[in-house]
C-alpha cells in the first residue's frame, strides 16, 4: 500500500470514528432531554395526583384536577413519544433484546392493566403460552400497549370498549399479536386507512379527533418499532365496527433481513 | 437471605425511594405517603446515599429512577440492594426512557402513576 493510499485509510477511519462518536452523543442527548423534560410534567401530575385522593374536595374540583393530571402525563407520553421519534429517525436507537421472552406475559400484562378501565367492557386476553421470542421486551410492551390504550379510547359513543388481544403462532418462523376492538370500536374509513399507511406522525383520523385526545406519534411509533424489531404492523378497520391491528412478528430477530 | 422477602403488614412496611432531582424525590415521598399512609417512607437523593441505607435497613420495596443523572445509575442501586439480600422482586425500576434496562429489572415508565400504583401494591401484598 502507499503512502497516500495508507494515509487516506487513515483519514477515513478516523471520520468513522468521529460519526460514530457524533451519533453517541446525540443518543444520549435525546435520552438525557427526554429525562429532564418528563421530569418536571410527571412531578406536577403526581402532586395533583395527590390532592385529587381527598375526599373533602368542593364540587367539580375533583374532576377539574383530574382532568389536569391526565393532560401533564399526556404531555409527559406526548415527550417520550417524540424523542423516541427522533431517535427512530436519526438511527440513534436501539432495541434492548433479549432471547426466550415469553410473550405471554406482555399481553396478559397489558390485558390486566386495562381492564379495569372504565371506558372497558371486555377485555379478553388469548394467549399461546407456549410461545417465546427474542425481542425487546419493553418497547414491545410500548407496542402492545400502546394499541390496547388506542381501542380503550377510541370505541362508538354511547358504547364502552371490547377488546380482545390474541397470541397465536402462526408458523416456525413467526406468531402474531392482534388486538381487535370489534364491534363497538370507532373504525376507520379507507381515506383513514390510506392516510395511516402514508406515514405522516401527528396524523390522526378527523374522527378520532371528536372522540379522544392524542398525538398520533403513537401509533406510527409503533409501527416503526415493530419493523426495527423485523415485523410488520397492519391494521384492518371497518368504520363504525372497529379495527384489527396485527403485529406479526418473527421469533427471532434476523440481522440480515429488515422484516419479516 | 432469609427472612428478607417475607410479606409485611401496612404497618411494617418500609419503602426507599431514590430520585437525584430533590424536589421531584419531595413530590415523589408525599405521593407515596398517600398511596401508602402507613409506611415508613425514607429517600435518598444518591446512590452512595441510597446503598448506605440499603446496607442498614431492612426495606419492603426499593423504588429508583433509573437516570440519576447519567443513565444506568438506577442499577448500581439494584446492585446494592441484591448485594444486600433484597429480592429483585421488591424493587422497582423507574425510567423516562427505557433503552438498555436488563429483562430481569421491573420497570415501570416515570409518570405511569397508576401501573406504578398497581406494581406497589403488587410487591407489597
Amino acid at each position: 500500500m502507499t503512502d497516500p493510499e495508507q494515509a487516506a485509510l487513515e483519514h477515513h477511519a478516523e471520520q468513522t470514528r468521529q460519526l460514530e462518536q457524533l451519533l453517541i452523543q446525540r443518543q444520549k442527548w435525546l435520552g438525557d432531554a427526554s429525562h429532564e423534560l418528563r421530569g418536571p410534567l410527571n412531578a406536577a401530575a403526581m402532586s395533583l395526583n395527590v390532592v385529587t385522593r381527598r375526599d373533602d374536595l368542593p364540587d367539580g374540583v375533583h374532576a377539574t384536577l383530574r382532568t389536569a393530571e391526565r393532560h401533564l402525563l399526556h404531555m409527559s407520553d406526548l415527550v417520550r413519544d417524540m424523542f423516541d421519534t427522533a431517535k427512530l429517525e436519526n438511527d440513534a436507537f436501539e432495541l434492548s433484546v433479549t432471547a426466550d421472552v415469553p410473550v405471554y406475559e406482555i399481553v396478559e400484562e397489558i390485558a390486566e392493566e386495562f381492564a379495569a378501565n372504565r371506558e372497558v367492557l371486555s377485555l379478553r386476553s388469548v394467549p399461546d403460552r407456549t410461545i417465546t421470542a427474542t425481542l425487546d421486551r419493553d418497547r414491545m410492551r410500548q407496542v402492545v400497549r400502546n394499541l390496547v390504550s388506542n381501542a380503550v379510547k377510541y370505541h362508538q359513543a354511547d358504547k364502552q370498549a371490547t377488546i380482545a388481544v390474541l397470541l397465536h403462532r402462526i408458523d416456525d418462523a413467526c406468531f402474531e399479536i392482534v388486538v381487535d376492538d370489534t364491534p363497538n370500536g370507532l373504525g376507520m374509513t379507507k381515506s383513514d386507512l390510506e392516510a395511516l399507511e402514508s406515514g405522516q406522525p401527528f396524523w390522526r383520523a378527523e374522527a378520532a379527533k371528536t372522540v379522544a385526545s392524542g398525538t398520533g406519534l403513537g401509533i406510527q411509533l409503533s409501527r416503526k418499532l415493530v419493523e426495527r424489531s423485523g415485523g410488520q404492523l397492519r391494521y384492518d378497520s371497518e368504520f363504525g365496527s372497529g379495527t384489527i391491528a396485527t403485529i406479526r412478528l418473527p421469533y427471532s430477530l434476523r440481522p440480515d433481513t429488515d422484516a419479516i | 437471605m432469609f427472612g428478607r422477602s417475607k410479606k409485611k403488614s401496612k404497618e411494617d412496611e418500609s419503602i426507599l425511594l431514590i430520585d437525584d432531582d430533590q424536589g421531584q424525590l419531595d413530590i415523589f415521598a408525599t405521593w407515596m405517603i398517600a398511596v401508602r399512609p402507613n409506611a415508613d417512607i425514607q429517600t435518598a437523593t444518591s446512590v452512595k446515599q441510597a446503598s448506605e441505607l440499603i446496607k442498614a435497613h431492612l426495606f419492603s420495596l426499593v423504588i429508583s429512577d433509573y437516570s440519576m443523572p447519567h443513565a444506568g445509575a438506577g442499577l448500581e442501586v439494584l446492585d446494592a440492594a441484591i448485594q444486600s439480600g433484597l429480592s429483585e422482586s421488591s424493587f422497582i425500576m423507574l425510567s423516562g426512557t427505557t433503552d438498555n434496562l436488563p429483562d430481569s429489572v421491573r420497570l415501570v415508565s416515570k409518570g405511569d402513576l397508576a401501573t406504578l400504583e398497581s406494581a406497589i401494591e403488587q410487591t407489597l401484598t
